[in-house]
């Protein structure tokens, strides 16, 4: 048996604190919500608390609602998060360069990240209101599109992802230009003395170094976007239809609203779980071929 | 011509003796009054209250008047008055009722969820409280003067509220428009007959289509329709509070007996009738404003408010604003209600057998200020439920908020006065009360109406057909129902 050394049970006694509050804080709510899940339990009913055991999990997967839901969740998890990487490393390598009023740029670009969620939906409701909103006045003057995200289920789900879109992109930009101005100088100078172009450097010596930061964000991203509720509750509450009503949307009307907490709870727990384990794939996925990249590089 | 003056001089004097002792009295009796509060609160002194308020115009009033300050300064008993939206309102009150962490003494709660809370057994008992405190009951309380809102307070023989607020929804019009000689002329011109308020659906549409026209062709906005068709809880209880009951859909299409909603199982949800009321709404929609679909009840109020729309069902708490305040309103003085237009069938049934199992045409807002069971302050609430609702607020309370709780207040000179501004609309809440009826009681109310919602927003969105969106409808309702065990 190993013996426990005086320094490391003095570094437990430190963690005990931090270790208890997160058990409370984070653990016992996790087990509580997982309790709840095989009860049926609706505030309203007139039958109380039972036990079904695995009975919602099953209803779970035949419910075209909460499916619908799900889908749409990931589908907008899966755009937002393309599009976000996307502009956010262009924006960062172009942030990157010299330039004159480069920090008025990168102010202005941040600005987006400083807004609270309930007033980016109110800003874009205004933005978007069919009668005095200035969107849906240009689209007409200049594209002749009628612009109605009370009408077009279309126009609703893609004005919430450029919504989602200019929300965050500055957090990505930020986090991979804080990697890019960290990045050493000399594999960059060997590549060009190599006779890199531009692009082989980009490709094989400067994306691989983004890897971990890569990891990061794609991480961070796919989990807010398959959260979202704040902007799309205020701006949409769901809709038209069900065009915008993501699976965050969905579980918060189910408890809020309906007060049917053993249903809510399974549901949440499974999203729980879908999202922790869309984040192992991506991890490993990204991982591996940025290993790969790197590989190839050295 | 010394006689004369003489005469004169006396009767001067006797008006200002009479004068000089109503005041008196008035001033001996308001003392009274003052004593009657100070004493009846004396125990409660130095306590803190906190009764949440809806954001709605009554609530607003409450806050503005100065009674609240006026009622602290009497008793020397604290109220925190806190405001939230509709769904706001729901979520603190079940999460603190749930919890049993007691914040709130008491709240001015919506007519329609206030059987899920009694059902609950969150709400106190007045009548028993009154039993065990006769002390606290304000000799002028006078229970019997509340209009029909006292009946929705009250459950099992039993009195659970006190009411605070009470309008009807019903059909609202531009006035000034409908007597307007060009739009008379050219209305009569393509329909061939006078323009006037519509009694059934066939000419409300007509009336919709041709003010959309006209302001398409006098290219203007204005617009012959307005609704609440916003993927939003709004649609729900529009569509089930005021559109389908004048076309014969009664308490949600559920048979209240059965409690379920197929027609195979009594009800009446997914009936013909109820289909094709649900696809005129939709067909509707299109004669309202480009963004009727983003409208919740707010915004159906503005698009009158703006002058924007000709006609429409509206939630009447606002109609005071609307008809007299050129703050909130271009249209003062412009506006018109009547019944609301129905099936003729229907209407004819309804006033052959007056009554609630009967049917009805629109909904009844009567909201109660209700105090929770679990909470230690009961008392102090009831008196402050009292305060608000004492008859020499009454005149006050109406003018400002075209509310009316109380049948003596119909008859001072400054609630007729209003009326008369109002074109006659406290006339028709009064005159017409037993049309309008509030929410069906149903224990598990916050839950079906997402349901509904979530049925009639995919529908209204064009995702699901209306004969597939009430069939999916009515069976998921006799679904939860047996889930929840009614």
């Amino acid at each position: 048996m190993r013996k426990v050394r005086h320094s490391e049970l003095k570094g437990w006694e430190f963690l005990s604190p931090t270790l208890v509050l997160l058990l409370f804080l984070g653990v016992v709510p996790i087990l509580y919500v997982i309790y709840l899940s095989l009860f049926r339990y609706d505030l309203f009913s007139v039958v109380g608390m039972r036990y079904i055991g695995l009975d919602n999990y099953r209803k779970l997967f035949s419910d075209p609602v909460f499916l619908y839901s799900l889908a749409l969740g990931l589908r907008f998890a899966a755009t937002t998060c393309v599009i976000q990487i996307f502009l956010g490393l262009i924006l960062a390598l172009f942030l990157a360069r010299n330039f004159t009023g480069k920090g008025l740029v990168r102010g202005v670009i941040s600005l987006p990240i400083a807004v609270a969620p309930v007033a980016i939906g109110s800003v874009w409701i205004l933005l978007t209101n069919v009668e005095v909103g200035p969107l849906p006045y240009l689209a007409e003057k200049i594209f002749g599109i009628q612009y109605n995200i009370g009408l077009s289920a279309g126009q609703a789900f893609l004005t919430v992802v450029i919504m989602d879109v200019w929300h965050w992109t500055p957090f990505v930009t930020l986090a991979f230009l804080a990697a890019l101005t960290m990045r050493p100088q000399e594999p960059l100078e060997a590549a060009k003395i190599d006779g890199a172009s531009s692009w082989q450097s980009f490709r094989y010596v400067t994306l691989p170094f983004l890897e971990p930061v890569l990891i990061t964000v794609v991480l961070i991203r796919v989990m807010d976007a398959l959260r979202i509720y704040d902007e799309v509750r205020i701006l949409t509450d769901g809709g038209p239809g069900s065009a915008t009503r993501f699976v965050s949307i969905h579980i918060a009307k189910m408890v809020v609203s309906q007060a049917r907490y053993g249903y809510s709870a399974t549901m949440s727990v499974f999203v729980l779980y879908l999202t922790i384990v869309i984040c192992w794939l991506l991890y490993i996925l990204i991982s591996r071929r940025g290993g790969a990249g790197a590989t190839k590089a050295a | 011509m010394h006689k004369l003056l003489k005469k004169r001089f006396l009767a001067t004097l006797l008006c200002m003796s009479f004068l000089v002792f109503a005041v008196l009295a008035g001033t001996v009796l308001a003392a009274e009054d003052l004593d009657w509060w100070k004493e009846a609160a004396a125990p409660y002194k130095g306590q803190t209250i906190t009764i949440l308020g809806e954001f709605t115009p009554v609530s607003e009033f409450i806050l503005e008047s100065g009674t609240i300050e006026e009622f602290e300064e009497i008793t020397g008993i604290k109220v925190n008055f806190p405001m939230a939206t509709f769904e706001e309102l729901f979520a603190k009150l079940i999460q603190d009722l749930g919890q049993g962490t007691k914040i709130y003494d008491g709240a001015n709660i919506e007519q329609d969820i206030i059987f899920s809370f009694y059902g609950k057994g969150w709400l106190a008992n007045l009548d028993k409280l009154m039993e065990e405190h006769p002390e606290i009951i304000y000799p002028d309380l006078d229970l019997p003067d509340f209009n029909v809102s006292r009946n929705y307070a009250t459950y099992d023989g039993n009195l659970y509220g006190i009411p605070i607020e009470c309008s009807i929804k019903t059909y609202v019009y531009r006035k000034d428009l409908f007597e307007d000689p060009e739009i008379k002329e050219a209305f009569k011109a393509e329909y061939g007959r006078d323009l006037a308020v519509p009694e059934d659906w066939h000419q409300y549409e007509q009336i919709a289509k041709f003010f959309t026209d006209w302001g398409k062709k006098k290219g203007i906005d204005l617009y012959g329709h307005t609704a609440e068709a916003k993927a939003h809880v709004a649609l729900a209880y529009e569509l089930l509070l005021q559109y389908f009951p004048p076309w014969g859909i009664w308490t949600w299409g559920i048979n209240m007996d059965t409690m379920r909603a197929s027609v195979e199982r009594g009800g009446t949800l997914d009936s013909p009738r109820a289909k094709e009321a649900l696809q005129w709404y939709i067909d509707m929609l299109k004669y309202g404003p480009p963004g009727v679909r983003t409208y919740t009840w707010d915004e159906a109020f503005a698009s009158m408010a703006s002058g924007k729309v000709a006609q429409g069902l509206l939630y009447c708490e606002w109609f005071a604003d609307m008809q007299t305040n050129p703050e909130k309103s271009v249209v003062v003085g412009k506006l018109g209600t009547n019944l609301t237009p129905t099936l003729p069938e229907v209407m004819n049934h309804l006033m052959r057998r007056r009554g609630y199992d009967e049917g009805y045409i629109g909904y009844i807002e009567t909201n109660p200020l209700v105090a929770f069971e679990p909470s230690e302050n009961k008392e102090p609430t009831f008196l402050f439920f009292q305060w608000l609702t004492r008859k020499s607020f009454m005149t006050e309370y109406v003018v400002a908020t075209g509310n009316v709780l109380r049948k003596s207040s119909l008859s001072d000179p400054a609630v007729i006065e209003l009326n008369e501004k109002l074109n006659g609309y406290l006339d028709l809440l009064t005159r017409y009360d037993f049309l309008y009826v509030g929410s069906p009681d149903f224990g598990n109310h916050a839950t079906l109406i997402q349901i509904y919602k979530s049925w009639f927003e995919r529908a209204v969105a064009g995702e699901i057909s209306v004969s597939d969106c009430l069939d999916g409808l009515a069976e998921e309702i006799d679904q939860i129902m047996e889930e929840m065990g009614y």
